[in-house]
């Protein structure tokens, strides 16, 4: 399975981003980043189905290897998805079979425990406790899972979040969608979650992350794509974009290549420690 | 919600509802208007069944509309009062009482049932025209402000309409603009509501999932599987139909549809695999008491409308939920 975009235009009330020309590998990890207003959480909207390409396509591809799996994912309309398809015109039920979503914030209904949040994942399939429960571990909120979501705080009510994605995987899941995960969690559960994340992507997932945390982009990214002004920057492999060069134009701010103890070192803004306020 | 709480809350709500069944069922009126808490004689024991089926039916269907409303908006607030429903319903209701003036008495067929879903519908549209949100989705806040003033306007249309009313047909209209439980329901009416008070409950305990789904942001609904724009006409069609049917039946009633909800929810959860039934049985609960309970007004000057009941006890509840902060937890 490919994601790919083709001069694809995206409408986001007045914000548009592209033409864009992209690809999302399977069993990878992408990482989206850019300047506020970029255009990150427009792209994984489109990319989640739930906002259409104005102009151009953002499709879904089955290779001739794959069409049997196609074939499996519903009775009904297999022979229009084994080739080719409009994400944004995948029908609900399918969507929620295909991939997994979680919006960068995250609600949740009034007056529902922890467990019961979590079950909204298979609210268009067959229940799955056994799965729920695993995904509740996964998150680390096993513990939590008869408190009330509205009582949580915020990092808390995330991971319910993702563990809703967690609970709603498949056989067929392709495709797992984070919109800024860490910006509510703690060291460790960031360490969790990259960890989590490249669990996804080795089980075949295509995992599309955007994030402003340069430390957890490195920990994860295989490929990197940097939107800016509605446009794609930069795209490409994790070791060729997460450079000073190509970063410090699109932020204006400085970067630096630290050394860290994992085989690759990370590029990281850094600037004087002084700040004039004037 | 515990299993055990919520067969407590199951126990709780019959016991209500039997409760309030047995006192209307005993609390009338002698011949001299002093109120009496006995068996009923033999002539007004058809009236007292009379009342208490209109007020079964009519309750459960305002809070039922009121539950549709609730999941529709994601907003505690909501309700068919609020929305301007019951104000559309009374408008055209109106109009029709001064169409049937001038000379086409079919419109009142079928106790103004018509009129009343086609005021409902109205209503619940410009409400939703004027509320919707800048990406064509419905924004909850902006919803609601318009379905007060669309409440409101429509009120002061339908009493333009009875002002320009001959003055012998005032009387019945302004009675029923007030609030009524008949003590004889128009019996096509009355099996109106009844249908669609059981296809309501029986829709809603069904698709109790997806409505459960619905609390859920637009994004995360429609990634999890739900057709979030469909599932939105049920509830619109659904919510109208019910607010509808109940204002025909017994006038333009107040927080009814706003408190019935709310006490399903606090004594058997928010699933709406059971909060929808439970919400039933509430609105019924609510309105065959409030209907008992104007009976012992002092009788001087007639009976107390019903409406003014419901309005003198739902208004501070819609106040004490603002005052919680019900609108902002729910959002969280």
């Amino acid at each position: 399975m490919t994601l790919k975009f083709e001069q694809a235009l995206i409408r986001n009330g007045n914000f548009v981003l592209g033409p864009i020309d992209l690809q999302f590998r399977a069993a990878a990890v992408t990482v989206v980043i850019g300047p506020n207003g970029g255009g990150k959480s427009t792209l994984l909207r489109a990319v989640a189905g739930l906002l259409p390409a104005h102009a151009g396509h953002a499709r879904l591809q089955w290779g001739q290897s794959q069409s049997a799996r196609a074939d499996e994912l519903s009775t009904t309309s297999a022979r229009t998805l084994a080739g080719e398809m409009e994400i944004a015109k995948i029908t609900p039920s399918q969507r929620a079979r295909l991939l997994s979503f979680v919006p960068q914030r995250p609600e949740s209904v009034a007056g529902f425990s922890v467990r019961t949040s979590v079950e909204l994942g298979r609210v268009a399939m067959r229940a799955d406790a056994p799965r729920v429960q695993l995904a509740l571990e996964r998150t680390g909120i096993a513990a939590l899972a008869d408190e009330l979501v509205g009582h949580l705080s915020e990092g808390q009510r995330h991971r319910v979040a993702f563990a809703r994605a967690l609970a709603q995987r498949t056989a067929q899941t392709q495709l797992l969608i984070v919109d800024e995960p860490t910006s509510a969690l703690d060291p460790s559960w960031t360490r969790a979650l990259a960890a989590e994340l490249r669990h996804n992507a080795s089980e075949g997932l295509a995992v599309i992350v955007a994030t402003h945390d340069f430390a957890f982009a490195g920990a994860i990214a295989d490929d990197v794509v940097a939107l800016a002004q509605g446009k794609i920057a930069a795209a490409g492999r994790a070791m060729e974009i997460l450079t000073p060069h190509i970063l410090q134009p699109i932020f204006n701010v400085p970067f630096r290549m630290v050394e860290h103890l994992a085989a690759n070192p990370l590029c990281l803004p850094m600037w004087n420690g002084a700040i004039n306020a004037s | 919600m515990t299993a055990r709480r919520e067969q407590l809350g199951w126990i709780c709500l019959s016991f209500l509802l039997m409760a309030s069944i047995a006192c209307r069922f005993l609390v009338g009126r002698d011949a001299i208007g002093q109120w009496t808490f006995a068996w009923p004689t033999s002539d007004s024991i058809e009236w007292r069944a009379g009342a208490l089926i209109s007020a079964f039916l009519a309750g459960a269907a305002l809070s039922l509309s009121g539950i549709f409303l609730q999941t529709l908006l994601r907003n505690p607030l909501a309700s068919p009062f609020v929305l301007g429903l019951s104000a559309g319903s009374q408008a055209c209701v109106a109009a029709a009482y001064w169409i049937a003036a001038i000379g086409g008495p079919w419109m009142l067929m079928g106790g103004a049932i018509f009129p009343a879903t086609i005021g409902a519908l109205l209503a619940l549209a410009v409400t939703l025209y004027f509320g919707r949100g800048k990406g064509g989705g419905i924004d909850p806040i902006s919803l609601v402000l318009s379905g007060v003033i669309v409440g409101t306007v429509a009120a002061a249309l339908a009493s333009l309409i009875e002002w320009l009313l001959p003055l012998e047909m005032r009387p019945a209209l302004a009675g029923w603009a007030l609030g009524r439980v008949p003590e004889v329901p128009e019996i096509s009416v009355a099996v109106i509501t009844a249908i669609a008070v059981f296809t309501a409950t029986f829709m809603g305990i069904r698709n109790g999932s997806t409505l459960d789904a619905m609390g859920l942001s637009e994004d995360e609904s429609s990634s999890i599987g739900i057709h979030v724009a469909r599932v939105r006409l049920y509830l619109v069609l659904g919510s109208s139909v019910l607010a509808a049917v109940a204002t025909a039946l017994c006038g333009p009633l107040a927080f009814i549809g706003l408190i019935g909800p709310h006490m399903a929810r606090s004594c058997v959860g928010p699933r709406h695999r059971v909060s929808v039934l439970a919400a039933a049985i509430s609105g019924s609960t609510l309105l065959i008491a409030a209907d008992a309970v104007r009976h012992f007004a002092p009788a001087s000057t007639g009976r107390l409308p019903i409406g003014v009941i419901c309005a003198l006890a739902g208004g501070p509840f819609f106040l004490i939920l603002l005052r919680r902060g019900a609108a902002k937890a729910w959002m969280r």
